[in-house]
């Protein structure tokens, strides 16, 4: 994957950098908010990393703007500000996640798995993840290359889970996405669903994990 | 206030030139009246008609004023003027009667104020009216009246001057206790907290207190500053320091499984010296946030709901089971005033101590309850807990080793919130915080 973090401390950037070239990305890094954004113009990334104070433009003007463009490029802030005030600003104006300095490399690493996941196989109609591989198109999952057989309604939750990795979803936000609005599905309907989804991808790398009282999130186990 | 005491001098000053007048054309009028019945009383019928002879005193009395003219005219109902001047103005329907008729108009290039006064004339088969016209040049008698207004003008400056003098002078007596305070204010050291020195009059005791009361707040507001910086430099100076030797001792180390070790360590102290400087930072938020962010009313559920939806995502990576309940009927609204940011540290701080401190597989239970006119959040834990001896002492800065300030922090929060915070234990052994909110009315959000 093509990454952009736009940084102005050097020696995080290197740490940061170095991270995800082990995870066999391709990243390009810039210092400069102004520079960063006139490359964002010129060039597509699969995901873009950024400080928010940066010299030049900052980080919530680039996001802005990019938006304002129509470019749709996940984007994961970094910010030292831990007020969540900040944050909101950042995810209210399109940011798709955020982390609060000083990063965690390996939680930046995961972050940055989630969010291009999150896309990845929107264009190629393939979603790979360890030993699962989900083909939208044909709506097949396979563990190992074995088949695990979902039906009609297990594949749309998984690409909903899949769409919104380490976001907390309630039963009735799955409930409006799965089932159409005269179908009125009861509660433990949904669940019932997750639970068989759950048992289906267990093997996998995927983790359904249940929140009693507030709904499930998806997350991929550490590789 | 300049305005309107100008609006008033102006009309006061219109009044009195009203008067002035008034008073000028009485007496005036008198000697006009005096010299027209001198001259009536010395009319008669004789066989050829109504003749006057004019007394000579009468003239003089109202020649008195030396530089006005004198007009005058005698004439008979029909308008045959009998003596006088024949063509001195009228004013319009005049009937003659006995009353005097006083009248102002221009005459002969200066303002002249006429009199005319009428008297039936019987006798000898004759019956008339004669009637004597009197005019007099206004000139003595303005003079008169602007002397008066101007003495009675130069009275009310003088009584309005002395009045203000009055003012000023109660206005500074009745200050000068604020004076005394604002110089004990001035001349104050930014590190002097004593109290300033009461003074009477008694109504600015209470003021006095106030600021009394202020200065202490900030007194206590600057040592808790004080004690909080010092705990900082000590606590990050302590932990970089030791960060620092692990380093150093891995590049001495010349065997690398050695080496390897150093580092690790490294890294462990680097992450703990990051949590230390996460809370500090939240602490310090918290407690700047108590003094500048006024409470919003408030969901709890529904905010505990978000900020935990939100934690979680960090900690997904511990096997840990994560609940929120509560004893609300679903469509039960229960409104707390409450700062969201606070609630979510507190939260944060609760679930970071439970995983910190316990061991896999953690379980981490909220709870909102309510009870009357209380509404409770209770964060379970299956970790150590704590001995109920060190309840108290766990909740300030820096007491224990282990807990570090996440306890703390929580504590800020609760007090922030005029919420009770209970420490004890959960179902499953561990340490149960429970913050016990007031409710406030409900209704429209």
């Amino acid at each position: 994957m093509r990454i952009l973090l736009i940084e102005d401390n050097e020696t995080l950037a290197e740490t940061i950098m170095d991270r995800l070239h082990a995870d066999g990305h391709a990243i390009d890094c810039e210092h400069d908010g102004e520079l960063a954004n006139d490359l964002l113009r010129h060039k597509q990334f699969d995901l873009v990393l950024m400080d928010v104070n940066l010299p030049g433009r900052s980080g919530f003007e680039i996001l802005r703007s990019m938006r304002a463009r129509g470019d749709a490029t996940p984007v994961l802030i970094l910010t030292a500000r831990s007020e969540i005030d900040d944050r909101l600003i950042g995810l209210d104006g399109g940011a798709d996640d955020y982390i609060v300095k000083p990063v965690d490399l390996r939680e930046l690493a995961a972050r940055c798995r989630a969010l291009i996941r999150r896309r990845s196989g929107v264009a190629s109609n393939e979603f790979r993840a360890g030993n699962l591989v989900f083909d939208r198109a044909s709506k097949v999952a396979t563990i190992d290359g074995r088949d695990i057989e979902l039906r009609n309604r297990e594949v749309q939750l998984l690409e909903i889970f899949i769409g919104n990795l380490q976001r907390v979803l309630t039963k009735e936000d799955l409930a409006d996405k799965v089932y159409s609005f005269d179908e009125a599905p009861s509660m433990n309907a949904v669940e019932q669903m997750v639970t068989r989804l759950r048992k289906k991808l267990s093997g996998g790398p995927i983790i359904l994990k249940t929140i009693r009282g507030l709904g499930y999130i998806a997350h991929i186990a550490d590789e | 206030m300049a305005v309107g005491f100008a609006i008033i001098l102006v009309s006061i000053a219109v009044g009195i030139w009203s008067y002035a007048r008034d008073a000028a054309n009485h007496s005036y009028d008198r000697l006009l009246s005096g010299a027209a019945f001198a001259i009536l009383e010395r009319t008669l019928v004789t066989p050829t008609g109504p003749s006057v002879e004019i007394p000579y005193s009468a003239l003089e009395l109202i020649g008195l004023a030396e530089s006005d003219r004198v007009f005058y005219r005698i004439f008979t109902a029909n308008g045959k003027t009998l003596t006088g001047s024949g063509n001195l103005p009228q004013p319009e329907q005049y009937k003659p009667t006995d009353q005097p008729v006083f009248f102002d108009t221009h005459y002969s290039g200066e303002d002249v104020r006429f009199l005319l006064q009428g008297r039936f004339l019987a006798g000898a088969g004759y019956g008339d009216w004669v009637v004597v016209q009197i005019g007099q040049t206004r000139i003595a008698r303005d003079a008169f009246a602007r002397e008066m207004m101007i003495n009675a003008i130069a009275l009310l400056l003088l009584v309005t001057a002395i009045g203000l003098g009055f003012v000023w002078f109660g206005i500074n007596r009745a200050l000068s206790p604020l004076i005394g305070i604002e110089r004990q204010l001035r001349y104050r050291e930014p590190t002097d907290f004593s109290p300033i020195q009461i003074t009477p009059p008694r109504e600015v005791a209470s003021l006095t207190r106030s600021i009394n009361g202020l200065i202490l707040r900030h007194k206590k507001s600057l040592d808790n500053a004080q004690a909080f910086i010092a705990d900082v430099a000590h606590q990050t100076r302590t932990s970089l320091g030791a960060l620092q030797g692990l380093l150093e001792s891995a590049s001495r180390q010349s065997d690398a499984d050695q080496q390897q070790a150093r580092i690790k360590q490294a890294e462990e102290q680097a992450q703990r010296t990051i949590r230390l400087t996460n809370q500090l930072l939240s602490h310090a938020m918290i407690i700047h946030r108590a003094d500048n962010t006024p409470l919003a009313r408030k969901v709890l559920i529904d905010v505990v709901r978000t900020a935990f939806g939100d934690i979680i995502r960090d900690y997904l990576k511990y096997d840990t089971e994560f609940s929120i309940e509560s004893d609300l009927a679903p469509d039960e609204q229960v409104f707390v005033m409450l700062d969201e940011i606070g609630i979510r540290e507190a939260l944060r701080n609760l679930v970071d101590n439970a995983i910190k401190h316990g061991k896999a597989p953690h379980k981490i239970d909220i709870l909102v309850r309510k009870s009357d006119e209380k509404c409770h959040l209770i964060v379970d834990d299956n970790g150590p807990g704590i001995d109920v001896g060190k309840h108290a002492s766990v909740l300030e800065r820096f007491s224990s080793l282990s807990t570090g300030l996440g306890l703390a922090i929580v504590n800020a929060v609760a007090e922030r919130h005029h919420a009770e915070l209970i420490l004890g234990q959960s179902p499953a052994g561990g340490l149960r915080v429970e913050m016990v909110f007031p409710v406030v009315e409900g209704g429209q959000e």
